[in-house]
């Protein structure tokens, strides 16, 4: 059980993350919305002691320090691997660092993907780049699968084939924390929602509550941020009547 | 020690072909500007070895291949992932530690290659001049009479030695706390590098008199600075 605690963050007098609390448990697929510096990265690096923070982070009611911290893996779209080693390298680097690497689940992946495992990272589009990061936060064996949009940049079909790779291999101890913009492609992916804003907090629900509410994870998203739908058409409609009113002056 | 290992060869392979290539074209440059040399021995304008070495210019490589080195070193520090290299069961640190060891083991090549240079050049000297102007202890004079090949065999001068060394061993530790710096977002810390750099790359450019006693105490500054903030670094994390 992941436990957060009151955990903060500033960056100078700018709150990343303000006073969060939040528990995930094992076997959860958690989708973690919100706008652009909304918190979510930082939320994810802190669990990862990648930023300092303050507050409390606890894995099965342990610190997390270098050594339970292979139990956590991490894909990001700024990517973790190393550009001047092949894929073959990083495989190599990852079964010496991280005794539960899942070689089979590696094999598969990159057969499905078609990666070549004899070219350096820095020579594959980016499209492959982010595969592969996937790929290697999936096989490192470990509990806690943390993904900060680690899809953009990639195509559609693409991304569907993940989602569904995803589903396919996850087994029910691994969990996942996905931190994406793309509400409407994870919704039947992940198994509950969580939103930031300006570093809180502002909902978290599971999705199979959602649909007994009938409502579905874009209704929500837009329920919990207090989204205007007509607020872009009354701009609209501000903007022509002044050009309007310009155009009659004499 | 496996995990250590791994470490160590993952800074080898992040760097291998880009240091490989800067050695190989440092050392053609220097062969081949000594190779420039030939005719004047042959001809008896260039006397001596010494004189084909400081005819050749063969520092200007030397510079050259130093700084590429250097720079290409400190980019493969600053480039790793710390998203990765966060996440290990060994520290940061270490981890840094091991870039140094690897910063160290590249500059102990490049010094091997400047000297497998010099005894080139050094054959081609001995094909092409007069038998009577040489003895088997040409070499060895040339490296006590010329700054340069001082520098780089420094006979029977232990200091030579011992500063050599130092400048190579806090140069490739500045390199690893600049990238561990640049890792971990302070990128104004990640400058130190360049003032051994300095010492080591400007010294026999400009002769041995280019060291000072002040360059020392900053040897001993700059690496006080990066041991400390190692060791600091090290006991945050546990």
């Amino acid at each position: 059980m992941l436990e957060i605690k009151t955990l903060s963050k500033s960056y100078g007098s700018t709150k990343a993350l303000d006073r969060i609390d939040l528990t995930v448990g094992p076997g959860e697929i958690v989708g973690l919305f919100g706008e652009n510096g909304a918190g979510k990265t930082t939320l994810l690096k802190s669990i990862l002691g990648l930023v300092q923070s303050w507050g409390g982070i606890t894995l099965d009611g342990e610190p997390i320090t270098r050594r339970n911290i292979e139990r956590f893996s991490f894909a990001t779209c700024e990517h973790s691997f190393f550009p001047n080693l092949t894929a073959q390298g990083h495989r190599d680097f990852y079964r010496d660092h991280f005794p539960k690497w899942r070689e089979k689940r590696f094999q598969a992946l990159m057969e499905f993907f078609e990666l070549p495992q004899r070219r350096s990272l820095r020579t594959m589009s980016t499209g492959q780049k982010n595969q592969f990061e996937v790929i290697l936060a999936l096989c490192q064996g470990a509990d806690y699968i943390l993904m900060d949009e680690p899809f953009a940049g990639n195509d559609v079909f693409n991304r569907e084939d993940f989602y569904k790779v995803l589903l396919g291999i996850l087994e029910p101890n691994e969990t996942v924390i996905l931190s994406t913009h793309l509400l409407e492609e994870v919704e039947n992916f992940v198994s509950r929602a969580v939103l930031l804003r300006k570093g809180q907090i502002v909902g978290d629900a599971l999705i199979s509550d959602l649909e007994d509410r009938g409502m579905d994870l874009m209704a929500y998203v837009k329920q919990t941020y207090g989204y205007q739908a007509d607020r872009v058409s009354r701009a609209l409609d501000r903007l022509t009547e002044e050009e309007d009113r310009k155009e009659g002056e004499p | 020690m496996k995990k250590h290992l791994s470490i160590l060869a993952l800074w080898v392979r992040s760097t291998f072909w880009g240091a490989a290539g800067i050695l190989i074209l440092t050392f053609a440059a220097e062969t081949g500007l000594l190779w420039r040399q030939i005719d004047g021995v042959r001809a008896g304008t260039v006397p001596d070895f010494p004189t084909m070495v400081a005819g050749s210019q063969m520092q200007w490589p030397y510079f050259a291949g130093l700084t590429l080195l250097w720079a290409w070193l400190l980019v493969a520090g600053c480039r790793a992932r710390r998203n990765t290299l966060g996440r290990l069961s060994v520290a940061e640190e270490k981890i840094a530690l091991w870039h140094g060891a690897c910063c160290a083991g590249w500059l102990a090549v490049f010094w091997a290659v400047q000297v497998g240079a010099v005894l080139v050049g050094y054959r081609m000297f001995l094909g092409a001049a007069d038998p009577l102007t040489i003895s088997g202890q040409t070499l060895f004079l040339a490296c006590y009479r010329d700054d340069l090949l001082h520098w780089l065999i420094p006979l029977q001068d232990l200091w030579t030695a011992v500063w050599g060394t130092a400048a190579v061993l806090v140069l490739s530790l500045t390199t690893a706390v600049d990238g561990y710096c640049w890792r971990r977002g302070k990128r104004f810390s990640s400058l130190k590098s360049s003032l051994p750099w300095a010492i080591l790359a400007l010294g026999p450019v400009f002769g041995e008199g280019t060291m000072p006693w002040a360059l020392a105490v900053m040897l001993v500054v700059v690496a006080g600075i990066d041991i400390n903030r190692l060791y600091r670094g090290w006991k945050e994390g546990d």
